[in-house]
């Protein structure tokens, strides 16, 4: 042991500190320009930060890859089977004509729009994929409404830094940063392979991330809300899932 | 010659497969570097190799570690961290 003169020791120990130091400035201009993910924290808190800091800084304009009609998968994994709860049914029951998807928070006009609402703009489709978290993946045309276009017809506040979502079904909710709300893939879907969208996969209204792993694309969606401070919502960390273990940043 | 053959497969072969496979199931890299999973043939191929390699790297593990014990585990492990080649001198 004696291999380890003084001078390296201090040089070492110089050298961590300045490294230490080094990592708490990058954490500080990091936070300032959106790059940490709200659930920073646990184990795998650097990790995702990375992730998620460098897919932001490299890749923020990037489009989820898009597919020929040809490659639509044949039987999209319906894998909602629980059956959604009795507001759903009720619902349900009337063909969804009472169906509302509300946008509030910090917008200038908050709104309620339904089914026809929305499909009264111009319709936008893509065939993406949808990638699940367990595994399984289908393509499939996503039909709507891109979130952009509902998000500039409320007015966002420009000091917003995220949208939050909500689906009938309680405690299921996400949010998404601004790059991913408005980014041109990002939409609000009522249609899928030239139909209506399944109640199986989502419907009567879904939203699609295709940037994300699907459980980003929440079913069911009733509410937006757009906001600058995700702490306000849940445990704080940003969504529903990081309180299950999952990644709030689903981009991977 | 068969340990260096099978470190070079490894470090030069099954981990940078392991990594470009990751990557290429990850939605927001995909879409940045579409070329990155397209010759793969999708996702779920590149899941497929991801799987199989991951496997292969444990097995070497797994068999590198048993080497290990074979070969004298105090001795060895002195070796990696000290530096110096282990002699089998008593209190050293």
């Amino acid at each position: 042991m004696k291999d380890i003169s003084r001078r390296k020791l201090i040089l070492g120990g110089l050298a961590a500190t300045a490294g230490v130091s080094g990592l708490g400035v990058a954490a500080r201009i990091a936070q300032k320009y959106g790059l940490i993910p709200p659930d920073h924290g646990g184990i795998y808190s650097l990790g995702e930060t990375l992730t998620y800091a460098s897919q932001r800084l490299l890749t923020r304009h990037s489009l989820a890859r898009e597919f020929p009609r040809s490659m639509i998968s044949k039987r999209p994994l319906a894998n909602e089977i629980a059956p959604p709860n009795e507001a759903f049914k009720s619902l349900q029951a009337e063909g969804f004509a009472d169906w509302r998807l509300t946008v509030d928070g910090l917008v200038d006009r908050p709104a309620a729009f339904s089914l026809a609402q929305l499909k009264s703009h111009p319709s936008r489709s893509q065939i993406t994929m949808v990638q699940c978290e367990e595994g399984w993946s289908y393509i499939a045309e996503w039909i709507g409404v891109p979130l952009s276009q509902v998000l500039d017809l409320v007015g966002v506040h420009p000091q917003a830094t995220h949208v939050v979502y909500f689906s009938i079904e309680p405690d299921w909710w996400e949010s998404i940063d601004m790059a991913d709300a408005l980014h041109p893939q990002t939409f609000v879907t009522y249609g899928m392979n030239g139909d209506e969208l399944p109640v199986g996969n989502g419907g009567p209204l879904r939203l699609r991330v295709p940037r994300q792993l699907g459980y980003k694309s929440v079913k069911f969606v009733t509410h937006l809300t757009v906001t600058d401070d995700l702490k306000k919502f849940g445990k704080g960390l940003g969504s529903a899932e990081p309180e299950g273990g999952y990644a709030w940043y689903a981009g991977i | 010659m068969l340990q260096r053959l099978s470190y070079l497969f490894v470090i030069f072969v099954l981990f940078p497969l392991v990594i470009w496979t990751g990557l290429a199931m990850s939605p927001a890299f995909v879409s940045a570097f579409p070329a990155s999973v397209a010759v793969m043939g999708g996702q779920q191929s590149a899941r497929t190799i991801h799987f199989f390699v991951s496997l292969a790297l444990l097995l070497f593990l797994l068999v590198h570690v048993l080497m290990i014990c074979v070969a004298g585990f105090r001795s060895r492990m002195r070796a990696m961290i000290t530096g110096r080649a282990g002699t089998h001198r008593a209190g050293t």
